[in-house]
């Protein structure tokens, strides 16, 4: 009987440890931001269009426009670690406004601000257009 | 008699004085009262009516105003006289003779060895490389102290558009040589065939009296010589060598001598009347001392009517109304010329080849922006190089009647790009734009030049030097800024107003709607110190705030000062949790 409570406190100790480690997520590929929202309220009126390149090497690229105007690229490094946790580094040595918790939904990959999901930023998969390379200041 | 006479008889055309009558009296149609007049030959309306623009003629006045022509030997001074007796007459003016504001030398540029050319120019005229106005590599052999970077910055602007046939730029001037061969392709045409008018003689365009410079084939040249065509020069907004740059119109106000008030403002109307969208005049009135806005329009009223009817003319589907541009005047004076020094017009200084304000350029009140207009005293080539009135000449000139061209090619280019990308403007923003779109100068702005202490400028050089690139740019609008929620945030203006953005603008207030308060949860007003904007979002959202600054200097042109323009920018912000500090998303 001893035994028999030992093995089922080791398999729920493993259970709770398969809870903890989740899946990784694969982030590589090209991503356009579809989705964008705070705590408070979602901006819905200023046109914001951000393409994101990560790729294997851990790299990144990001094409941006806020507003008007033209396309600003960004490139830099990133870091996913094993729990999903996201952070990057632009070229100019700028940390991210922030680290994402990483998920996939489906075809979206979901990066939520973390510690406090202030933001969440949805991406769906894409190809990052030629005309919006080439259309960069 | 004097309540009614709005000038003062000097330099004056002879032959007739100009009246504004009451309207009630012009519908009459009957002109007895004046033409009884002892000494009066005939009455005349200084503009002739358009089809289909009647209205826009009243709501200027332009059907009020009247030519009173004179007998040879009556004094325009008694004539005044016995006009202003008469009820109907509410204003007299004085028909001034107009010179051109010009220091008219010539240097021919056939004697003068040519630039090696550079594999970075994109058109094959083989001039463009002496034309370091449009793209300064700093060669040594153009001028003295020769500086890369002093141009206009369009080589890169060029791949954007280099025109469009359909923007018209009237150079009212000399008569422009339109068999020049490159020009000939450049010119418009009405369906008679005319490529403009000759408003001294009300016959064709001329430019071989003996008295002709040459000016207006050379500020027409800076404009829109065809580039690519494999002769002579390049230009601002002259194409890519495949009939697609802008066109000129040739409004002629000098014919080998002095123009008056009455044909300038005739010609003005005419380019209204016949499609151009910018009006490029580099003459003033020199030295005549005015000191407000309100005197200038005393001196006069039916030329600065003219040009306000022509910015009401909405000949291009950019713009609601016209562009004008006048040169700022060659006296070294701390103020402008009028009409360029009027509050709504852009008013153009000159810089030489090392990047400096000229020695001729006046500055200061008045003063819009700043443009090339070279100076002879750093050598032969840092004249401006452009058309000449012989056939395949070529030359340079310097002087704000070259910086003006510049500028007036400069919003042709800037007209053609927002119609390749099908964006509209007021006219107001259109200039803010233009005004705006500057690098500062007066960092530059220490020690001498031929004796000259380069500090009485600072501050002085309207907004700074035109940048052709930053205009396309920001043509194609300028992108929103992030800011964090919750912080105290002093936003840089150098991107909305020019790199003088810091020091060198004047602000005058920041509209921010009630809407734009809610977005933002504004709890205190924002506010500049510094140029840069002190902001505090309490709320993640955004909102688009306007502000109002003077263009040039620290007062606005009104009735009793000369000044500066008043121009706006809307700012979009973004206000969100958290921020990058270098304003990428992530």
């Amino acid at each position: 009987m001893r035994k028999l409570v030992i093995l089922l406190a080791a398999c729920l100790g493993v259970l709770a440890a398969c809870n903890k480690t989740p899946e990784p997520v694969n982030i590589v590929g090209e991503w356009q931001l579809s989705g964008y929202k705070t705590k408070a309220i979602t901006i819905g009126s200023e046109k914001v269009d951000v393409y994101v390149k990560f790729t294997s090497d851990n790299a990144f690229e990001m094409y941006q426009m806020l507003g008007n105007g033209r396309y600003r690229k960004f490139t830099g490094t990133y870091s996913l670690s094993a729990d999903n946790l996201l952070t990057g580094k632009y070229s100019g040595g700028s940390a991210w406004a922030a680290s994402y918790d990483v998920s996939l939904e489906g075809s979206k990959l979901m990066l939520t601000q973390h510690p406090d999901a202030s933001e969440v930023h949805t991406f769906s998969s894409t190809t990052i257009p030629d005309s919006v390379k080439e259309n960069i200041y | 008699m004097q309540t009614k006479a709005l000038n003062t008889p000097e330099g004056i055309n002879m032959g007739s004085v100009i009246v504004r009558l009451d309207r009630s009296f012009v519908e009459k149609g009957d002109f007895s009262a004046l033409e009884s007049l002892s000494g009066v030959t005939e009455v005349l309306p200084v503009f002739p009516s358009t089809p289909g623009k009647e209205e826009l003629e009243k709501k200027h006045h332009l059907d009020c105003f009247y030519e009173v022509k004179l007998s040879e030997g009556t004094s325009p001074v008694a004539a005044a006289s016995r006009l202003a007796d008469l009820g109907a007459v509410l204003a007299i003016e004085y028909d001034k003779n107009l010179s051109a504001d010009r220091r008219i030398e010539v240097v021919p540029a056939d004697d003068i060895p040519l630039t090696k050319a550079s594999s970075v120019l994109p058109f094959n005229d083989p001039r463009l490389p002496d034309q370091w106005h449009l793209v300064n590599g700093g060669a040594g052999d153009i001028a003295r102290n020769n500086k890369a970077g002093a141009d206009i910055n369009v080589l890169e602007a060029w791949s954007l558009t280099a025109g469009d046939p359909s923007i018209i730029v009237a150079v009212v001037d000399e008569g422009v040589n339109y068999k020049h061969p490159d020009l000939a392709a450049a010119m418009w045409t009405d369906k008679d065939g005319n490529h403009g008018k000759n408003f001294v003689t009300n016959g064709p365009i001329t430019w071989n009296n003996p008295e002709d410079t040459g000016h207006g084939s050379h500020c027409a040249g800076i404009i829109g010589a065809v580039n690519n065509n494999g002769i002579g020069i390049s230009s601002v907004a002259g194409g890519s060598g495949k009939g697609d740059g802008v066109k000129i119109m040739s409004c002629q106000i000098f014919d080998g001598k002095t123009s008056t008030m009455a044909s300038t403002a005739r010609a003005i109307k005419y380019a209204g009347d016949n499609g151009a969208s910018v009006i490029s005049c580099s003459f003033g009135y020199s030295g005549a001392g005015f000191a407000s806005d309100d005197a200038f329009v005393k001196y006069a009223g039916a030329e600065i009517e003219a040009v306000k009817y022509f910015e009401d003319c909405k000949n291009n589907s950019v713009l609601d109304g016209g562009i004008a541009v006048f040169s700022a005047g060659n006296n070294a004076e701390a103020y402008c010329n009028y009409p360029g020094a009027y509050r709504d017009f852009i008013s153009v200084s000159a810089f030489a080849p090392d990047f400096l304000p000229a020695s001729y350029t006046n500055y200061g009140y008045g003063s819009s922006i700043v443009a090339p207009g070279g100076d002879f005293v750093l050598g032969a080539k840092a004249g401006v190089l452009s058309c000449l009135n012989n056939d395949a000449g070529y030359g340079y000139m310097n002087g704000t009647s070259q910086a003006c061209p510049h500028v007036s090619g400069i919003v042709a280019l800037g007209l053609s790009y927002a119609k390749k990308l099908g964006k509209k403007f007021t006219r107001e923003e259109f200039k803010s734009l233009l005004i705006t779109s500057v690098n500062e100068m007066d960092s530059r702005l220490t020690g001498t030049r031929n004796s000259i202490n380069l500090g009485q400028y600072r501050k002085l050089l309207g907004s700074g030097s035109i940048d052709t690139w930053k205009f396309l740019m920001a043509i194609e609008g300028t992108p929103s800024v992030i800011i964090k929620t919750g912080e105290d945030t002093r936003l840089s203006l150098s991107s909305f107003f020019g790199t003088g953005a810091q020091d060198f603008v004047t602000y005058l207030d920041i509209e921010v709607s009630d809407t734009a308060k809610q977005a933002l949860g504004l709890e205190t007003d924002p506010t500049i110190t510094h140029g840069r904007l002190n902001i505090k979002a309490t709320k993640s959202g955004c909102a688009k705030i306007t502000i109002h600054a003077i263009g040039s200097g620290d007062r606005l042109g009104d009735g009793t000062n000369i000044g500066g323009m008043e121009i706006t920018r809307d700012i979009s912000i973004i206000s969100r949790p958290v921020k990058s500090s270098n304003g990428g998303w992530l």
